[in-house]
């Protein structure tokens, strides 16, 4: 709690800074809502990886399901004339199978997660590539309605909130509930902190485990929609390593990857902080080739001073 | 630990298609003529409907290979794969042309190789197909004046600048733009990455707001480019001159969001390369000009010509001939 109160100061902090130094450029309209909408794009996923960070885990196939998805979802509709009301369910149905598959091959075959879903991951890029023969595949002006749930805003007098923050907020009020407010959220915890005792209470911990890879992957399929929905023409470049921001953003938002500790808000306040450092970086004029080590340093500050409170605390480990 | 035979059986049956399918297609790759591209974008589909052109007239076969992360790395592996299964010819766009040299001269002594797109002049190749990269550079920057007659800021935006085609472009416009009012202040890289490139160009809109024209030089940004000034709601402010021909390019020209685009003709790379190879492997050794380039040319395309240039395009790609 007081970690993520830190975070929120963090972040409040850079805001206020970048108000301070670029009031115009940072805080127009305009920028508020890209801001918002990486932002929103990059915790949705984040919040999913989260889940499977407390439980110990870890799932490295987020991007490229992201792409495949996204991809998946586009040629539906471009090449089958699928309307998106159906394709959508479709793609989600089939992003949350496959976390169910990640889940059974983990629990049931005792493969490390860390090897099932770096298979997955290079599969899903192979498998973004014959798609459209490795090609891009154009939305065109055909799918307004679709492309708006990724570019699109709900105005609000002069304001324009992004369509991926409210979708990001219902993710964050379901996730919020479940990990705080209900069983499961505690046996997601408990399966992190101590697996074996976990067991041991009477937990199926494998049923557990595999909820959290199943709302990963459920995740990043909301995710590839909408960033099929922010882009032109999706194709297999997009969401590649972006399971690194994933992961980062969680880390950096609390979760600890050895399990057993993280919060949703803290993730959603790590991938805030990871998009406000890139928007303000090139806002101040500092070229986009500074951007990953600085992103880079930020995390291993994070990681060392929280390392330092915790020894400061408990000075008796 | 009664799963391990069945994983077993399953690593037997998995290895054992793999070989044989691989088996199977050995021979046949012989004869083929390998088309390599440098990254996945739509621009390739157009010259893909070129090499089919070839293909279908000279009743030869073509393979396509695009390296999908755009790396050069990707790229020579692909290569290196290509020349251990053999061909009969190979038209690549190098990713890195200094640093291929070697590897296309060593493809040189066991098939033909042309390049197509990019060049890479200090190797061995036969002869390089496609658009005169400076020239065409020059002509970005002919509508990048055009665009803004009375001058001003300008960015550059593309996605790696190790290709030799995007090196001659910028080298292109820096070169038309001598003594103008225009100033390239700087070029924004993404890496090939779609989203990157929308968004890096969401950031100069916002971050520097005294830049009135954005430039697109990989076919992609151009649509990236239109999409990201649309949602800022600077349409005539902010001016877009960009490469290609993508749908999305077209049709933001239409709506008047870009002023114009020099549109190469991919469709001339994919049917004169597999041409040319064609001929050189079997002897006709006058299809090489003097100087070893084949220049395909551009079209600018502005809002006055963009409807007829486009019809004529969809002609093009469209697959009965």
């Amino acid at each position: 709690m007081r970690k993520t109160l830190g975070l929120l100061l963090l972040l409040v902090g850079m805001f206020a800074l970048l108000l301070v130094l670029r009031l115009d450029q940072f805080g127009s309209n305009y920028n508020q809502a890209n801001l918002w909408r990486h932002i929103s794009l990059l915790a949705i996923f984040a919040i999913g990886e989260g889940f499977v960070i407390i439980t110990g885990g870890i799932d490295l196939s987020v991007g490229s399901l992201i792409g495949f998805t996204g991809m998946l979802c586009a040629s539906l509709m471009v090449f089958l004339d699928i309307p998106p009301i159906l394709a959508i369910p479709a793609v989600l149905t089939f992003s949350t199978l496959v976390g169910l598959a990640h889940g059974q091959l983990i629990t049931r075959l005792k493969i490390p997660p860390f090897l099932v879903t770096l298979s997955s991951m290079m599969f899903f890029q192979g498998m973004s590539m014959l798609i459209n023969n490795n090609g891009r595949i154009p939305l065109g002006p055909d799918f307004p309605g679709f492309r708006s749930l990724g570019r699109g805003g709900l105005a609000l007098g002069e304001l324009r909130i992004p369509v991926p923050f409210l979708i990001l907020l219902g993710v964050v009020g379901i996730a919020y509930f479940l990990l705080n407010r209900t069983v499961l959220g505690q046996y997601l915890l408990a399966v992190g902190s101590n697996e074996e005792a976990a067991r041991y209470s009477g937990i199926h911990t494998d049923r557990v485990k595999r909820f959290a890879y199943m709302a990963s992957s459920f995740l990043a399929g909301v995710a590839g929609i909408l960033y099929a929905g922010y882009l032109p023409s999706p194709g297999p470049t997009v969401g590649q390593t972006y399971e690194l921001y994933a992961i980062a953003a969680a880390v950096l938002g609390g979760c600890s990857l050895t399990g057993g500790e993280g919060s949703v808000i803290g993730i959603v306040i790590g991938a805030a902080i990871m998009q406000t450092l890139i928007n303000g970086t090139n806002l101040l004029g500092i070229s986009s080739n500074h951007e990953k080590w600085i992103i880079g340093a930020v995390i291993l500050i994070a990681a060392i001073l929280d390392m330092t409170i915790k020894r400061v605390r408990r000075p008796e480990t | 630990m009664t799963q391990r035979p069945i994983l077993l059986a399953l690593a037997f049956v998995l290895l054992g298609t793999v070989s044989f399918s691989a088996c199977g297609q050995e021979d046949a790759h012989q004869n083929d003529y390998v088309f390599i591209t440098n990254n996945a974008t739509d621009f390739w589909n157009i010259a893909e409907a070129g090499v089919r052109k070839a293909e279908k007239e000279l009743g030869i076969r073509c393979v396509m290979e695009r390296p999908t992360t755009g790396t050069a790395h990707e790229q020579q592996r692909i290569l290196e794969n290509v020349l251990v299964r053999g061909c009969a010819g190979i038209a690549i766009s190098p990713k890195d042309p200094p640093n291929m040299v070697d590897l296309l001269n060593n493809a040189c002594k066991q098939t033909i190789v042309i390049c197509q797109d990019s060049d890479a002049p200090e190797s061995k190749r036969r002869v390089y197909v496609g658009t005169d990269n400076f020239t065409a550079g020059k002509a970005l920057g002919t509508l990048m004046k055009e665009a803004m007659p009375e001058g001003g800021k300008a960015i550059l935006f593309v996605g790696t600048l190790d290709a030799q085609n995007a090196i001659d472009r910028e080298a292109g416009i820096r070169e038309e733009l001598k003594g103008s009012n225009i100033k390239v202040l700087e070029t924004r890289l993404d890496h090939s990455d779609e989203s990157r490139a929308k968004s890096n160009a969401e950031a100069i809109i916002t971050g520097q707001p005294d830049v009135k024209l954005l430039v697109g030089l990989w076919a992609y940004n151009g649509p990236a480019i239109a999409e990201a000034v649309e949602e800022a709601n600077k349409v005539g402010q902010i001016k877009i001159a960009c490469f290609d021909n993508l749908d999305g390019t077209l049709s933001a020209i239409q709506k008047g969001i870009i002023y114009g685009t020099v549109a190469q003709r991919p469709y001339e790379f994919g049917y004169q390369s597999i041409k040319i190879l064609h001929a050189l492997n079997n002897g006709d050794e006058s299809v090489i000009p003097a100087g070893g380039v084949v220049d395909t040319g551009v079209d600018l395309v502005r809002e006055d010509n963009v409807d007829t240039y486009w019809n004529d395009l969809k002609k093009k790609k469209a697959p009965s001939e």
